[in-house]
């Protein structure tokens, strides 16, 4: 069952949430990049190499995960140069490339190098970054912010260009037509919602780098209630994520209006989860 | 370079039939029926355990050990009897990096161990006998977790607030050991790692730290490895001590 979303042609339904699979370390491990996966959804490019926040960087919470782990990874050169050639010949399907960054330009630089690269074949904007130029704390909290970003995104790439929605905010209609204002051809929702875990000893939080952001099972509802706003306040397909765990996840992300769905924290219980959830589907 | 040991993993992970869960002290024993998909892997090397009926909702890293009579693990009495309760437990793995034993001996090499860690000690005790063991406990009802830990010489073991950073710089000063091989929990690795460092002496630490995955995809495993934050799980967990001191 092929499926178009955002001008993105797909197999099937079932993607990764970006920063919850490494299509790398599943291809060393389990011999297989992208398992009974569409594509595969890349963590979050930055311009620069990052190392992480300081651990603690996860920590349990009911029917959750709680995590701070502050955007690791080799940066756009080293992505560019390296890691997507090398996720070109291991993943069988598309790869959307998730991008993020501190200013407009450090996203528009990262798109334009993305969008000369035949290897991606789609763009997605993490736009739960603060926007560190204007002085916005989240640039996906402001309709305005996330206007400017996708205008400024589309401006440089002709590739399917999604936006990724946090459902911490106020009212996540507008920043949905905000986004299809700019010219997004599909929206990912949703992000992790804001959330911490606080040490006791001092009352300040638990994780070495602050913050914090909920995942799983708990946040369905939320994803659910998210997709809903976003299909009655848009025209645009939508990728629906946030706890998916069963093909009864899938079916009930898919009747709220998401054309594909994404599994996140889940895959962490269960590496073969799409594959079960395909069969499921299927039967 | 050490603890280069990869297996391939078998991608769905599998559910272990429980036998038995059998009191250890303060810790639990729980006995699995052996399977041919619970493979053991080298020693070092982990698995991801959880219950089948999603109680726990995060699974967690432990290191499986060969028991006379099957394969079982050790963890504390409270998992045991709630969030890992259940006539079934689903195993993947097993994962990570292994000890390297290609230049292990009795007479060469010694080890070090606290905690969950010595569950480690008893594979390789299983593998290369008479090794001798520097041991410590959180505390004293934690003995009986030592008599799993086979094969090996034990040292009176140490009960915190005693440390086994004592009885290990002694040893190095004999210069009889050119390597350890240490397991168990944050802190003890690094200090390890400084003191073989010290005394020229090889080392191989197996670290600790809280996973969601254990297959690379979450980067919530950080541990400090040269230098910068790597991932435990797939830089690990058994690094060459030289590692934590960069
Ligand atoms: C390679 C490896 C092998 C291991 N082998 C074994 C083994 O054989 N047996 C075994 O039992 N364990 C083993 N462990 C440790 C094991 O995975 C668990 O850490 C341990 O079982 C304790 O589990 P728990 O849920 O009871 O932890 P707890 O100590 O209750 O902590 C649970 C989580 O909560 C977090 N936390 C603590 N305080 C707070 C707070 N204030 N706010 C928010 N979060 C908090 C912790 O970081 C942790 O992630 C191993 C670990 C590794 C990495
Ligand atoms: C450990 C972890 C890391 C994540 N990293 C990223 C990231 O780099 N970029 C991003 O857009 N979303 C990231 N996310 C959010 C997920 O892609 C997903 O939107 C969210 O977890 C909700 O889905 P789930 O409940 O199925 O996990 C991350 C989530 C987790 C749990
Ligand atoms: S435990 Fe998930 S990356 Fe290591």
């Amino acid at each position: 069952m092929s499926i178009t979303v955002g001008r993105l042609e797909l197999a099937q339904p079932l993607l990764n949430g970006s920063g919850t699979w490494d299509a790398e370390q599943a291809h060393r491990i389990f011999g297989d990049a992208n398992p009974g996966l569409a594509g595969f959804v890349t963590k979050t490019i930055t311009p620069e190499p990052r190392a992480g926040n300081p651990a603690p960087r996860i920590a349990p919470s009911r029917q959750g995960l709680l995590n701070s782990i502050g955007l690791p990874g080799p940066g756009r050169e080293a992505f560019l140069a390296t890691l997507l050639p090398r996720l070109r010949t291991i993943v069988d399907g598309p790869i959307i490339c998730s991008v993020g960054g501190f200013s407009l330009a450090d996203y528009v630089d990262t798109v334009a190098a993305l969008d000369s690269d035949p290897a991606c074949a789609a763009i997605e904007l993490n736009v739960s970054c603060p926007n560190v130029e204007s002085g916005c704390a989240s640039i996906g909290g402001d309709a305005g912010e996330t206007e400017r970003l996708t205008h400024a995104a589309r401006q440089v790439t002709a590739k399917p260009l999604f936006v990724k929605l946090s459902a911490s905010v106020a009212d996540i209609a507008t920043i949905a037509k905000a986004a299809e204002a700019g010219g997004a051809d599909a929206l990912v929702c949703v992000n992790t919602i804001k959330a911490t875990a606080v040490d006791r000893r001092t009352g300040k939080s638990w994780f070495g780098g602050g913050g914090g952001g909920l995942s799983g099972a708990a946040i369905k509802p939320v994803a659910l209630h998210a997709v809903v706003a976003c299909r009655e306040a848009t025209t645009l397909d939508i990728i629906g994520l946030g706890g998916v765990e069963s093909a009864d996840d899938v079916r009930d992300l898919m009747a709220a209006g998401a054309c594909a769905v994404a599994l996140g924290t889940a895959l962490f219980r269960n590496p073969a989860l799409a594959h079960t959830i395909s069969a499921d589907l299927a039967s | 370079m050490s603890g280069v040991v990869e297996h391939a993993t078998r991608l769905g992970p599998h559910l272990a039939r429980v036998v038995a869960v059998e009191p250890l002290g303060g810790l639990a024993l729980v006995r699995i029926e052996p399977d041919p998909r619970t493979e053991l892997g080298a020693p070092g090397q982990f698995h991801m355990l959880s219950n089948p009926t999603g109680r726990d909702y995060l699974s967690r890293p432990v290191g499986l050990i060969q028991l006379d009579d099957g394969v079982g693990f050790v963890v504390d009495q409270e998992s045991a009897a709630s969030d890992m309760a259940g006539p079934e437990i689903t195993v993947l793995g097993p994962l990570g990096r292994g000890f390297d034993l290609s230049e292990t001996s009795a007479e060469t090499t010694l080890l070090v161990a606290a905690g969950f860690g010595l569950t480690v000690m008893a594979r390789i005790g299983r593998l290369h006998t008479r090794i001798r063991l520097i041991a410590g406990l959180r505390q004293a009802d934690h003995l009986p977790l030592l008599e799993q830990v086979t094969g090996v010489t034990i040292d009176a073991p140490r009960i915190a607030p005693d440390l086994v950073t004592d009885p290990l710089s002694e040893a190095l000063a004999s210069g009889q050991y050119r390597q350890v091989l240490a397991a168990g929990p944050t802190g003890l690795g690094a200090a390890v790692a400084r003191i073989c460092a010290d005394h020229g002496v090889a080392s191989q630490i197996a670290l600790e730290a809280p996973m969601a995955c254990g297959f690379g995809a979450c980067n919530g495993c950080a541990v400090q490895l040269d230098g910068t934050w790597k991932r435990c799980c797939i830089d690990g967990p058994v690094v060459d001590g030289a590692r934590l001191l960069a």
